[in-house]
């Protein structure tokens, strides 16, 4: 029975998902995911502190077989979303109800419940193997808590960023986008695009009879706060976002007379804590390639 | 430098590297490193005078990075060697520089020095050229996971998978570490670390396929399925490399589909 608990529990995860996604419908994360996340999350993070890890079910959640297991199926639900066509950015907020919902994984119930299990798997790992603490298990730290914190602080971040398109012309100064949901909001701050360069290589860089390569398209915007004084001055490109407040502004595209230019304006509180736990997977794995090199072959 | 100077500088290198493979099976160790650091050498001054020349890293088409492939093929072989002295390694890194140069030599490309905005950055090279290096990693542990599949006796397993385990720790490290610089670079370009672009997908599942492995190596699993298991990877690896150009479900559908 212990033996195969990992199958059982993915399977029972995964009816549960499709009874869910069928009375429900997706987990809209604009509205009900948004909070259920909010509260999901801490609970994930002290639920093994205070039930210890001992327990019949606490101490398998913990254990290496609820790991592989965890790993196993979700690696399953991921494939199944590489393989089948996903729906667009509205989709992802789940604005189509189809069942079983495999067109739009993120917000499939099975899915998530499948991740939701990775996430107490590694929470429960966690504080079995890092209480008492030594220098050895700080690449095994390193890598999980990395792991949970990138996934959790990026599923919060999805929801509850804001994220808007603006397509504007020269000269024209614009204080509403369209979100991801494609509705016309007003933001807390005006744009306007002072000039648009875009450059192209050369026929003697791209090759003669190719069609013209874009080498770089700039914005030169002016952004001003609603709650601040006077507006500011930032040139926007590829890679080069301009940052104003809790905002970021990014070059999204433009149209082929360059006469319009698209921009991205981003605000999500959560990023930096996303960044962090990436940074801390990025030390885990330097110090798994360090522990590795060390390892004798027995 | 010009792409048809390639073949006298892959000829070269792909000579010297057949040389420190049968060195290799001899035991003349110092001779096999001199002879596989020289062929590395031939072929990273052609990589060297490309990027000089077409003025940005040549990591942009499928030609491009078959090229790193090919050279990190035998630095990872020669590392291995180098580690854990597998007399084997060597022929095998050797046999697969070769193909993937036969297929730049047969299949030249057009090679301008157009580089698109979004690849302009400075993660650019390091991502691409850390994650080619976890692919070679990947490429030799897949060939010992087929050895120990269909030719070795079960008495030599044990010390197999421990081979296996160190080139599957290292190469997950530098896939790790490719990933990450993606989202960092994904950050900067388009405001979010990770998208769930079909790309993206699957070099999630390419990620947690290795880590399944390394986590089931912990358990009492039979071997047979863990074997099976690398090679399912390395599988994943390949759709996450070029089989989305042809995937339907990523079709038009993903910003790092290129050719």
């Amino acid at each position: 029975m212990k033996k195969h608990a990992g199958l059982l529990v993915g399977i029972l995860l995964i009816v549960l998902g499709l009874v869910l996604q069928a009375i429900t419908g997706p987990l809209d994360w604009q509205s009900a995911g948004k909070y259920a996340i909010a509260i999901a999350v801490p609970v994930i993070i002290v639920i093994p502190f205070l039930t210890g890890c001992s327990g019949l079910v606490t101490g398998w959640l913990g254990s290496t077989r609820s790991a592989t297991a965890s790993i196993a199926w979700t690696l399953a639900v991921t494939v199944v979303m590489g393989l089948i066509r996903q729906d667009g950015a509205a989709a992802d907020y789940g604005m189509t109800s189809s069942f079983p919902g495999f067109r739009n994984m993120l917000s499939n119930w099975s899915f998530i419940l499948i991740y939701l299990w990775l996430l107490l798997s590694i929470s429960f790992a966690v504080c079995r193997v890092c209480f008492p603490m030594t220098v050895k298990k700080i690449p095994f730290l390193l890598n999980h808590a990395g792991l949970f914190l990138a996934l959790t602080a990026g599923v919060i971040s999805a929801a509850w960023s804001c994220s808007y398109r603006m397509t504007m012309a020269k000269g024209e100064k614009l204080s509403q986008a369209v979100s991801r949901l494609g509705n016309m909001e007003t933001l807390p701050l005006s744009i306007e695009l002072k000039d648009l360069d875009v450059s192209f290589f050369s026929e003697a860089d791209a090759g003669t009879g190719t069609a013209a390569v874009p080498k770089q398209f700039v914005s030169t915007v002016a952004v001003k706060l609603v709650s601040d004084g006077p507006g500011r001055e930032f040139q926007v490109r590829v890679n080069h976002p301009a940052r104003v407040g809790r905002w970021h502004i990014y070059q999204y595209g433009y149209d082929d007379i360059a006469e319009t230019s698209t921009l991205l304006v981003i605000s999500d509180r959560w990023r930096p804590v996303v960044g962090f736990g990436l940074l801390l997977m990025l030390a885990g794995a330097i110090s798994l390639f360090v522990q590795t090199s060390r390892r004798k072959e027995n | 430098m010009d792409w048809q100077l390639f073949p006298y500088f892959a000829i070269t290198a792909l000579v010297a590297w057949v040389a420190s493979a049968f060195t290799a099976w001899k035991g003349w160790r110092r001779c096999t490193f001199a002879l596989s650091i020289g062929g590395m050498a031939v072929f990273m001054a052609f990589i060297i005078g490309m990027w000089m020349s077409l003025e940005r890293p040549p990591l942009r088409t499928m030609g491009e990075t078959r090229l790193w492939y090919a050279f990190f093929l035998p630095l990872v072989g020669t590392i291995i060697y180098g580690r854990w002295k597998y007399k084997w390694i060597l022929s095998f890194s050797t046999m697969m520089a070769c193909v993937f140069t036969l297929i730049n030599l047969l299949e030249p490309e057009i090679h301008d020095k157009t580089l698109m905005p979004a690849l302009q950055s400075p993660w650019f090279a390091p991502h691409v050229i850390v994650y080619m290096f976890a692919y070679a990693m990947f490429g030799a542990v897949t060939i010992m996971a087929l050895f120990l599949l269909f030719k070795r006796k079960s008495a030599d397993m044990p010390v197999g998978l421990c081979r296996c385990d160190n080139l599957v720790r290292t190469g997950l490290s530098f896939l790790t570490i490719g990933m990450l610089f993606g989202a960092f670079w994904a950050n900067q370009a388009w405001g979010a670390f990770w998208t769930w672009d079909p790309k993206e997908t699957w070099a999630a599942i390419t990620w947690l396929s290795y880590y399944l492995y390394i986590h089931m190596r912990k358990q009492n699993t039979k071997p047979e399925l863990m074997l099976a298991v690398l090679i399912l990877s390395f599988v994943f690896l390949q759709v996450c490399w070029w089989g989305i150009n042809y995937l339907p479900s990523a079709r038009g559908m993903s910003v790092h589909t290129y050719r």
